[in-house]
Order: C-alpha cells, then sequence, then structure tokens
C-alpha cells in the first residue's frame, strides 16, 4: 500500500463495503439493544425509549438500503410522533412504584426463551441454507432511480395497491371508531388503539 | 385487471362499506338503536344482490383479490352468518344500549372484512384483511366494558393474534425476499420452476400456519379460545366460533392450495397431524368443562379439527365440498346452541351447566331445540351435522386410496365424534334427566325466537333437500389451483 | 301404495301428532300412542302376508332418487331376511306398548320417543340403501337414550350413556366401512342390492392395495362392520352396555331392546357384512366361531352366577345370541338358517321373559332372586306363563329355541366338531341356570312378604300369550318361518359359495 494513501475505483468499492459492513453493524447493535431494552426493562418509560432508539436505527436501515423516503417516514410517524404518542400515554397513567413491582412469570420466561432459540436456529438455518440469494422484484434500484424514489412509490401506491391503500384507510376507521368506544370515560384495556 | 375495470366486481364490498359508514352516521341522530340494527341486516342483504355465484373468476386489482366462486361462496356465507349475528344482538340484555350503533356498524365493518379475507390472492391483501377482521373482532370482545371479563377476553385475544400476525408477517417477508413477489400466482410459479429446499419452506409454511392457526383455532395457536369466548358478549363469541372461523378456513385453504401445491406432501401431513391433534385436545378438554359457553369453544376447536382434515387432503372435489358442507351446517347448529345461550343468560345470568337442570321441563320448546343442535353436533343423522361429518368422512377415505394416512384420519374422527357424544350428552342429560331446581319462566324475546326457529328449521329438515344445497355446493366449489 | 314407507313412518306421524296433545291428557295420550302402534303392526302384517316367498329378489320396492350428488337414494324393499324382523318388530313394539300402561311420569315425551323409537326399527329393516341404512340404525339411538335415561332404575344415567356411546361408536365405524365401500364399487354405489351383487362378483376393492399388518382393505372394512353389528348382538367382549341396560331400562324398553334392537345386529350381518363380502367374511369365519362360542359359554355361566332376575335374562341373551355367530361361522345353509331361526326365537322368548320380570317387578319392587320363593303356590296362572316361557328359553324341543339350536348345530358340526360339541354341552349349563331360577322364584317355601301378591292381571297376560302361542307354533311347525327364509337364504349361499369349495 503506498502512502499518502490515495484510493483508486477498486478501492473506494471496497472501502465502501467496509463502511457499509461497519454502519450496518452499529445500526444492528443499537437496534438489538433498543429491542432488549424495550422487552426487558421494568419501566415503560425506558421501554418507550428503547423502542425509539430501535426504530431510529431501523431507519438507518432503510437509508442504508436506498429507501431515504421510508427513513423519513419512520423517522417522522414511529419514532416522532407515535412513540412521542406513547410516553405521553404513559405519563398520563402515572404509574407509581408499586404498580411496576409485578414479578415476570418464571413460565413464560422459559417458554418465551425457548421459542427465541427456535427462532434464531431457524434463522440460522435459513441463512445457513444460501437463501438469502432471492429474486429481484419488478422495481430494481436503477429503475426506481431513474424515476425518483418518491414518484415511484406514489405511482405504485396508487395504481398498483390502490385498493389496499383504501383497505389500511378503512382499518384505521375502525381502530378510530374502537379506540372512541373503549376509551371513552376511563382508559381500558383490550382493543388495539 | 386494472383498477378501473375491476370495480363491477367489488360491488358487494362497496355496498357494505358504505352501508356501515352510513350506519355510523345515522346513530347520531337515530336514537332507537333497533332500527339501526335492522338497518345493518338490509345493507348486509342488499349486499348479496350483485354477487354471481356462478362466476367464472377473475383476478381484480392486478391480481389483489381473486373472485371465483370459492369467494363468492364465503361472501355469502358472511352475509348470512353477519345477519345472523346482528338478529340475535338485538335482544342480548348484557350489551349497552348507547353503543348499540357502533356495535352493529363495527359488524358490518367485519363483514367486508370477511369477504376480503375470502378473496385474498396476494400477501398484503392477505395481511390487510386479516388484520382488518381481527382488530375488529378485537373490539367486539372487549364490548362489554363494565365486564372485566369482557376486556380480559379480549387482551388475551389480542395479544395471541398480534404475536400470531406478526409470525406470519415474517413468514411472508421470507416467502418475499425469495420470490420478489407478494402475489400468489408469482410466488406459485415460482415454487414451481426452481427447485426450493422444502424443509426452509416448509419453516415459512409453519410461520404462515401461526396467523391462519389462530383465526381457525387450531392447536397450538387455540389457547386463546377459551377465555375469549368465555368473556365475549355471546354473539360475538358465536361470530368467533361461526364466521371468523368460516373465513379463516378460506384463507387457509386457499393459501395452500394456491401458493404450495409444490410441497403438498409436506404440509398435508402436517395438517393432517395437527388436525388430529386439534380434533382430541379440544374434546377431551371440553369433557370436564362446567361453563358452557367454555364447553362450546373446546368443542369448536374440535370442529376445526375435523375442517382441517378436509384442507388436509386438499385437492380432492370431495374434500372441498367437505369444507364448504361441514361450515355450513356448522354455521346452523352452531349459531342455534348459542341462541340458547343468549336466551337462558338473558333470565339466568349465568352459562353455567348446572343452572340448566330440568330445562325440559322449564322450557320444553327451548330444551327441545338445544338437544337438536347437541345431536347434530355430535353427527346423529339426519340433522344437518351429521351431512358436514359424512362429507368429511368421505373425503377421507376417497383420499385413503392413494394416500393412507387419511384412513387414520378417519378413524381419529370416528374416535373423537365418541368422545364429543359423551359431553354433548352431558348437557343434555342436564336438561333432560335432572330435575329442575327451580321453574321461573324463561323470557324468549321474538327477534331471538325468530332467528332460533330459523336454525331448528334447517338443522331438522336439511335433509330433505340436501339435493340443491348439495348441487350448490358443487357448482361454488371451484378448484383452486393455477393450472 | 308405498307400504313399506308408510309403515316405517306411520309411527313417526303419531309421535307427531301426540306432541300436539296436552301434556296433562295422559289416557288419550296412551291410546293414541297405542293406536298407532296397531297400525303400525297391522300394516307390517299386510307386509308379511303380500311377501311372496317364492319370488326372488327384492319386493314392494320404492326408489326414489334423493341425494343424487352423492349417490344415495330413498330405496326401501323387503325379502325373506327382513319380512320377519318387521313383523317381529311390528308385534314387540305394540306389546311393549301395552306394557307401557304403568308409565307414570312424563308420560307424553315416552310415548313421542317410543313411537319415533318404532320407526327408526321398522327403517333399519326395510331400507335397502347404506345411507338410509345408517340414518335408521343411528336415529334410534336417541330416543333410546332418553327412554332408559329417564324412565330407567337407579342407574339409568350411566346406562344409557353407556348404551349411547358403544352403539354409537359401532356406528361410526360402520359408517367408515360404508364409505370404503362406495368408493371402491365402480359405479360408486350406496344400494345394497348393487353392492351384493358386485361383491360377490367380486368387482369391489379393483385395484386397491392398501395393507395393514397383512389385512386388504376388504378385510379391515369387514372388520369394522363387523364391531359396528357386534356391539349391537352384542358379541363378547362388546356385550358390556348390555347387562347395563337391560337392567336399568324400564320393562317395555328391555323387551324392544332384546326382541328388536338386538336384531340389527345380526341383521346387519345377514344383509350386509356377509353378503357384500363373502371373501372377507369366510376369511374371519373363525372369529365368528371363536367369539360365538365364548359369547355362549361365557354368557350361560354369568347367568348362572346372577341373583338378579333381570340380569340373569340379560346374561342369558349374550349366550343366545351366540348361536348366530356359531351358525354364520360355518358357511352352511342348515347354520345360516338355525342363526336367523335363532334371531326371531330368541326375540320372542326374550322378550316374553322381560315382561314376566316386569310383572313380577311391578308386584315385589325387586328383582333379587333370592328373595323369592313358592310363588307358584300364589300366583298360578303367573307361575304357568313362566315355566313355559323359561322352558322356551332352554331349547325344549316343542318350541321355537329348540328348533334354533338344532339347525345351528346341525349346520355348524360338520365344519367344526369339537367346537360344536362344546356349544352343545353349554346347554346344560342352560339349563341349570333356568331351572336354579324357576326354583327359586316359583318352588320352595313361600316367602312370607308376598303372601298378598295378586296374580298376573289381564293386561299383562295380553302382552305375554300371543309370543307364547307363537313360540310354540314355531316349535311346532317351523315351516311357517323356514317357507319365508328358505328360499333367499338357499340364493344367498349360493352366492357366497361354502367355506372350503
Amino acid at each position: 500500500m503506498n502512502f499518502p494513501f490515495i484510493p483508486d475505483e477498486e478501492d473506494r468499492i471496497m472501502i465502501e463495503g467496509y463502511m457499509e459492513q461497519i454502519a450496518f453493524l452499529i445500526l444492528a447493535l443499537f437496534a438489538v439493544v433498543g429491542g432488549l431494552i424495550t422487552v426487558t426493562h421494568r419501566h415503560p418509560i425506558y421501554c418507550a425509549l428503547g423502542l425509539i432508539l430501535c426504530f431510529l436505527s431501523i431507519s438507518g436501515f432503510y437509508a442504508m438500503l436506498g429507501a431515504p423516503f421510508l427513513a423519513a417516514v419512520q423517522v417522522i410517524i414511529y419514532a416522532g410522533s407515535i412513540m412521542t404518542l406513547f410516553v405521553f400515554v404513559i405519563m398520563l397513567m402515572d404509574l407509581t412504584r408499586e404498580d411496576l413491582k409485578m414479578p415476570p412469570s418464571k413460565f413464560s420466561t422459559v417458554v418465551a426463551s425457548f421459542l427465541g432459540f427456535v427462532l434464531l436456529l431457524e434463522m440460522l438455518m435459513i441463512i445457513g441454507g444460501g437463501f438469502l440469494t432471492g429474486k429481484m422484484g419488478s422495481w430494481t434500484p436503477e429503475k426506481v432511480d431513474s424515476v425518483g424514489h418518491t414518484r415511484v412509490l406514489a405511482q405504485v401506491l396508487f395504481t398498483e395497491y390502490l385498493y389496499p391503500f383504501e383497505i389500511i384507510s378503512f382499518v384505521l376507521v375502525v381502530a378510530l371508531v374502537g379506540a372512541i368506544l373503549l376509551g371513552k370515560k376511563k382508559l381500558h384495556l383490550g382493543g388495539k388503539e | 385487471m386494472n383498477v378501473i375495470q375491476s370495480f363491477p366486481y367489488i360491488y358487494p364490498e362497496l355496498i357494505l362499506v358504505a352501508g356501515g359508514l352510513l350506519l355510523v352516521l345515522l346513530d347520531l341522530f337515530i336514537s332507537n338503536k333497533r332500527l339501526l340494527g335492522y338497518g345493518a341486516i338490509a345493507v348486509l342483504l342488499l349486499s348479496l344482490l350483485p354477487m354471481n355465484p356462478y362466476t367464472h373468476g377473475a383476478e381484480i386489482f392486478n391480481g389483489m383479490l381473486i373472485i371465483d366462486r370459492f369467494s363468492c361462496f364465503f361472501k355469502i356465507f358472511t352475509v348470512l352468518v353477519m345477519s345472523l349475528i346482528i338478529l340475535i344482538s338485538q335482544d342480548y340484555k348484557s350489551l349497552m344500549e348507547k353503543y348499540r350503533g357502533e356495535y352493529y356498524s363495527l359488524l358490518v365493518f367485519l363483514a367486508f372484512g370477511m369477504m376480503l379475507m375470502a378473496s385474498a390472492a396476494n400477501l398484503l391483501m392477505l395481511q390487510l384483511s386479516i388484520e382488518l377482521v381481527s382488530l375488529t373482532s378485537y373490539l367486539l370482545v372487549a364490548f362489554n366494558k363494565k365486564d372485566a371479563r369482557s376486556s380480559e377476553a379480549a387482551l388475551k385475544y389480542y395479544l395471541v393474534g398480534v404475536i400470531a400476525s406478526s409470525i406470519m408477517l415474517y413468514g411472508m417477508t421470507y416467502l418475499y425476499g425469495l420470490t420478489g413477489s407478494l402475489s400468489f400466482h408469482d410466488i406459485f410459479s415460482y415454487f414451481r420452476d426452481g427447485t426450493a429446499d422444502s424443509v426452509v419452506i416448509l419453516v415459512f409454511m409453519l410461520m404462515i400456519m401461526a396467523g391462519l392457526g389462530f383465526k381457525i383455532a387450531m392447536v397450538p395457536f387455540h389457547w386463546w379460545v377459551p377465555d375469549a369466548y368465555e368473556g365475549a358478549p355471546t354473539p360475538i363469541t358465536a361470530f368467533l366460533s361461526v364466521g371468523s372461523k368460516a373465513v379463516g378456513f378460506a384463507v387457509l385453504y386457499r393459501t395452500f392450495m394456491m401458493v404450495f401445491p409444490a410441497f403438498y406432501s409436506d404440509w398435508s401431513s402436517l395438517l393432517g397431524v395437527l388436525a388430529i391433534v386439534t380434533m382430541t385436545l379440544g374434546n377431551i378438554v371440553a369433557v370436564s368443562q362446567h361453563n358452557l359457553k367454555r364447553l362450546l369453544a373446546y368443542s369448536s376447536i374440535a370442529h376445526a379439527g375435523y375442517i382441517l382434515v378436509g384442507v388436509a387432503i386438499g385437492y380432492t372435489n370431495w374434500a372441498q365440498e367437505a369444507i364448504l358442507t361441514y361450515l355450513l351446517t356448522y354455521y346452523l347448529m352452531n349459531l342455534g346452541a348459542f341462541i340458547i345461550l343468549i336466551i337462558v343468560s338473558n333470565t339466568l345470568n349465568s352459562d353455567e351447566l348446572e343452572d340448566y337442570s330440568g330445562l325440559a321441563q322449564r322450557a320444553p320448546g327451548l330444551a327441545a331445540c338445544f338437544a337438536l343442535f347437541l345431536l347434530s353436533l355430535t353427527g346423529v343423522p339426519p340433522l344437518a351435522g351429521f351431512f358436514g361429518k359424512y362429507y368429511i368422512f368421505a373425503a377421507a377415505i376417497e383420499a385413503g386410496n392413494s394416500n393412507p394416512f387419511s384412513y387414520w384420519m378417519a378413524v381419529a374422527i370416528a374416535i373423537n365424534s365418541v368422545i364429543a357424544a359423551y359431553y354433548y350428552f352431558r348437557v343434555i342429560r342436564q336438561m333432560y334427566l335432572v330435575e329442575p331446581e327451580d321453574m321461573g319462566v324463561i323470557r324468549q324475546p321474538l327477534t331471538l325466537k325468530l332467528a332460533l326457529g330459523l336454525m331448528v328449521f334447517f338443522t331438522v329438515t336439511l335433509s330433505l333437500y340436501l339435493s340443491p344445497v348439495a348441487e350448490f355446493i358443487r357448482q361454488t366449489s371451484s378448484m383452486l389451483t393455477w393450472y | 301404495m308405498p307400504l313399506l314407507s308408510l309403515m316405517t313412518f306411520i309411527p313417526l306421524a303419531g309421535a307427531l301428532v301426540l306432541l300436539g296433545v296436552p301434556k296433562s291428557r295422559t289416557e288419550t295420550i296412551k291410546w293414541v300412542g297405542l293406536g298407532f302402534t296397531i297400525i303400525a303392526f297391522i300394516l307390517s302384517v299386510i307386509v308379511t302376508l303380500q311377501y311372496v316367498p317364492t319370488q326372488p329378489g327384492f319386493q314392494m320396492q320404492e326408489y326414489y332418487s334423493w341425494i343424487p350428488q352423492i349417490h344415495v337414494n330413498y330405496h326401501l324393499g323387503v325379502d325373506g331376511i327382513s319380512v320377519p324382523m318387521i313383523l317381529l318388530t311390528g308385534l314387540i313394539t305394540m306389546l311393549a306398548g301395552v306394557a307401557s300402561w304403568n308409565i307414570k311420569i312424563r308420560v307424553k315425551e315416552y310415548w313421542v320417543l317410543f313411537l319415533f323409537l318404532e320407526t327408526g326399527m321398522m327403517g333399519t329393516f326395510a331400507c335397502l340403501d347404506l345411507f338410509l341404512f345408517y340414518i335408521f340404525w343411528e336415529i334410534m339411538l336417541v330416543p333410546m337414550y332418553f327412554l332408559i335415561g329417564i324412565w330407567g332404575g337407579p342407574r339409568k344415567e350411566y346406562a344409557a350413556i353407556k348404551f349411547f356411546l358403544y352403539t354409537l361408536a359401532g356406528g361410526v365405524l360402520m359408517l367408515i366401512g360404508f364409505l370404503a365401500l362406495y368408493f371402491t364399487s365402480e359405479p360408486h354405489t350406496l344400494s345394497i342390492p348393487l353392492l351384493q351383487s358386485l361383491g360377490q362378483q367380486g368387482k369391489l376393492f379393483a385395484g386397491n392395495n392398501f395393507r395393514f399388518y397383512g389385512l386388504t382393505l376388504p378385510h379391515l372394512v369387514f372388520l369394522a362392520l363387523f364391531i359396528g353389528f357386534a356391539i349391537k348382538v352384542p358379541v363378547w367382549p362388546f356385550h358390556t352396555w348390555l347387562p347395563d341396560a337391560h337392567v336399568e331400562a324400564p320393562t317395555p324398553i328391555s323387551v324392544i331392546l332384546a326382541a328388536v334392537l338386538l336384531k340389527m345386529g345380526g341383521y346387519g350381518f345377514y344383509r350386509i357384512s356377509h353378503p357384500i363380502l363373502p371373501d372377507a367374511a369366510k376369511h374371519f369365519s373363525w372369529l365368528f366361531l371363536i367369539l360365538g362360542i365364548i359369547g355362549i359359554v361365557y354368557g350361560a355361566f354369568v347367568a348362572l352366577a346372577q341373583t338378579d332376575f333381570k340380569k340373569m335374562v340379560a346374561y342369558s341373551s349374550v349366550s343366545h345370541m351366540g348361536f348366530i355367530l356359531l351358525g354364520m361361522s360355518a358357511f352352511t345353509i342348515e347354520g345360516f338358517i338355525g342363526g336367523y331361526y335363532q334371531m326371531f326365537s330368541h326375540g320372542i322368548l326374550t322378550g316374553a321373559m322381560f315382561l314376566l320380570v316386569g310383572v313380577l317387578y311391578d308386584r315385589a319392587h325387586t328383582r333379587d332372586l333370592n328373595a323369592f320363593g313358592g310363588l307358584a303356590a300364589k300366583v298360578p296362572v303367573y307361575t304357568f306363563v313362566l315355566s313355559i316361557m323359561a322352558l322356551g328359553s332352554l331349547g325344549l324341543p316343542g318350541m321355537s329355541g329348540f328348533i334354533a339350536e338344532f339347525f345351528t348345530f346341525l349346520g355348524a358340526f360338520p365344519v367344526y366338531r369339537e367346537m360344536t360339541m362344546l356349544a352343545v354341552l353349554t346347554i346344560v349349563v342352560t339349563a341349570g341356570y333356568i331351572l336354579f331360577m324357576m326354583q327359586r322364584v316359583l318352588l320352595g317355601p313361600l316367602n312370607e312378604k308376598w303372601a298378598n301378591m295378586p296374580d298376573i292381571n289381564a293386561r299383562e297376560l295380553l302382552t305375554v300369550v300371543p309370543l307364547i302361542v307363537i313360540t310354540i307354533a314355531l316349535g311346532v311347525c317351523p315351516s311357517l318361518l323356514l317357507n319365508i327364509i328358505n328360499p333367499v337364504m338357499k340364493t344367498m349361499m349360493v352366492a357366497i359359495g361354502p367355506l372350503h369349495p
């Protein structure tokens, strides 16, 4: 390696590759840590913060995969508004220390660990089976880039996926009706809000 | 078919959506909620008009949905189930009067979701429609806000549902990654052309089975059933046991038939084993139940096991007709049984088996109807339930020629029928052989009587006109393959 | 005129009529109910008279397409195998109806279920379609459950559910067998006559090579049908529901159970399993032999040990029904006729025995054989009647039981010498328990408790006398029955062929 180091094209690709891997590893680490905090921490506020961390790292993944719109949406909607709402709700619930002292059931811990382990094995098996080389979909990065990311999204959303899109709006209507219904007067468990 | 061309095919759904939203609106002005209920029934029946059960089939919205005879059968079935559920909710006492408007419109939305499920042909549509149905179901299970059991049931139902559906979603992402498409047809052709490793695909299929198995209450995704059934308002319990389960089967059957024919032998034997486990577990646990809602919950798990036999057999005309016939007859008898539960609990405020003591002397007509439904559930001829079971048996025996395992499935059903008879007869015994402790009158409102009358009539007399019904089912069943 | 349909559904019509009668008018209900059983009986007599034994094939057939999609037809018809059973059903049900006079509680429900039961029994014997057969077969279980469960003795609930579950289990297995027959016949059919001719020509199960521990599919189907029928017969070791059900059931229901319901199992062998699957039947002839002999010997010895009158009669049924299997195991015409004759004769004799037990029980409210004694002097008419019937059960020459056993032995002896000898020797045990019973009830010192026991009354006598007449008539003049069954048995034996050709 000569010095001073002037990267040629080949080196640039290699370094980019390294950088990408490093970035991926960091983001993955944050995502996993965030997830762990979410499920293990006793206090809901910390759980919510952990989830925000997780969401942010995932938006990083989207950005790395060349989907800036999704990354932005992920940050604005999930990490931003939804989680803020969560935090508000948790604060409104006004939990005391006694409320939080629910010992986790040993049985469910064992079962959950077992299932998690099985899932891990499955994933290893799938990765080991060389199954990561899937088939390309119809929207390749080149094609997307040529039209523009947001535009493609809009086009597909309002033509090919118009009906599912409308259905989503309908799911929201139902959720809204339900939230009002169950939320009236006092907060109740159950139902998706 | 593109968006514009597709519209004529979704008139039924559009009617439901428009009608449901209209009901939400009218709820603000109409104080007699009973009228809203009838309005909801009218909307549902109206949606029957544009349906064509003998359609030749079309893939609409760029292959998102398939409109074929199979889906049409389930749409008609949805209307039948939901209008009856609304009818029996009219006089269900425990519902809060204030929220009945929302209740009815939610039921209409539910019908919309079920129709979507029945014709989904794309993983995205599948997930969305299941979400719509599940979400509405959670809400309805939790509808008795004042009843802690109802909330608890909803929470349990919700948690299991979310877990199951996220497992399914996870499986779907793998499928998408593997095949580069969400559409059933593309995934199917990928598997047809390529040589995918069946062990890995089995893992994906298992994941998808988790989400769908939750809907049909298949072991091991069944454990929400007893609690949710017990806690939910009884009409909703009836819906869960009949409506939700039926479309769950429609989706399960369609997905496996259309997407994974290449792995038929894998999922067939897997589902076969699960079917046997499901029916056996449901029946054995049902034997020791003292609450009728829980008893019927376990019995509904067992019945899911019987129908699963049909799904496991898969690609024969008999199997498909068996599934449809069984669901139809199960609708008649199980809804009937729940109507009885509603009538009795309206007066007694109880679903405990003990409180049914001597019902035969207290309310002979009611007891006789209940006995008929239970006999039908047992499979005693010539009641409706027998024909469902007959078809399932027939499907299993026919398939035995090429797949000997299905003989054993038939034997398993036979043994299970006997176990089931035992606990159904515990109820009959309580009504007929035990003396009543109290001879109070059991109030029978007109709407419930009407619904009960319909169910009894069809349960008893189905044998007389089974021929046209069988013909209809034969016509509406279309082989779910791409070939 | 659709005579068979009329006969089958008249009782059902009666049940529907009764539903409209107010609950409190018990007398009306009884008379209307009895009236319908009498009409059904008259119709069964007409069927018997119209039947021409010499004419081959099924007669008085009624055929309507019912569910063509699954090849189910409404097909009724009779031949020499079903006619005597139909007559027996009509007669016994009517007599049981007379014996039902002292049912005091929930009279309306009783009669509705009773008439419903008769429709099921008539239909089973009259139908010629497996689907229909299954419907009638299963439909009987439901009224039977209630009749035992509501009006029975102290352990009625246990007995009722045990009876129901046992028979249901057999029934469902049988249904699987039927479906296997359906799918292996080409063209698919559920019609009994068609399946018989297909089976006898060896055209069933073409191309099927399913094996299970060396058993082929026809063998398994035969076993499924066998278990279904054997539970109803009942064949040892499937008999355990029988003593419970018999003992707990009210008298008229015990009578029907013994006289008609047990015959359905045997009828199933004669009508379905043997003609349709002759090769499998021959393959399993050893099973019939062994289980038949065990039933005969076991039933007799257990009956000997009983102190409960009704239980004794119940176990004697197990013993007597063993003769059917013994007769059928030999594949000789005498054996087949003997088994069938035993079915009919047992229906008459045991029906009467249960009636007589009921008469005694109504007076004494106990069935403990040791509690009686010396009744002969107190109730002479009863003693006379009971003695005749008991001796008939024992197989006294001159009565129907003797003819049946004689034919059975005649048929089985050339094929299985040693085993048949064993069965013949069991007659001694039979004589033992019958005579022991008579001694304990009728002879010896009078138990003072029964000093005021009234003799059998006219109504009760009315139920028993016809049976006495028939059993003696059949004993003295067997051709009455033989003329009807002989031609069809001959045809069947020609079609099935001997055990070792």
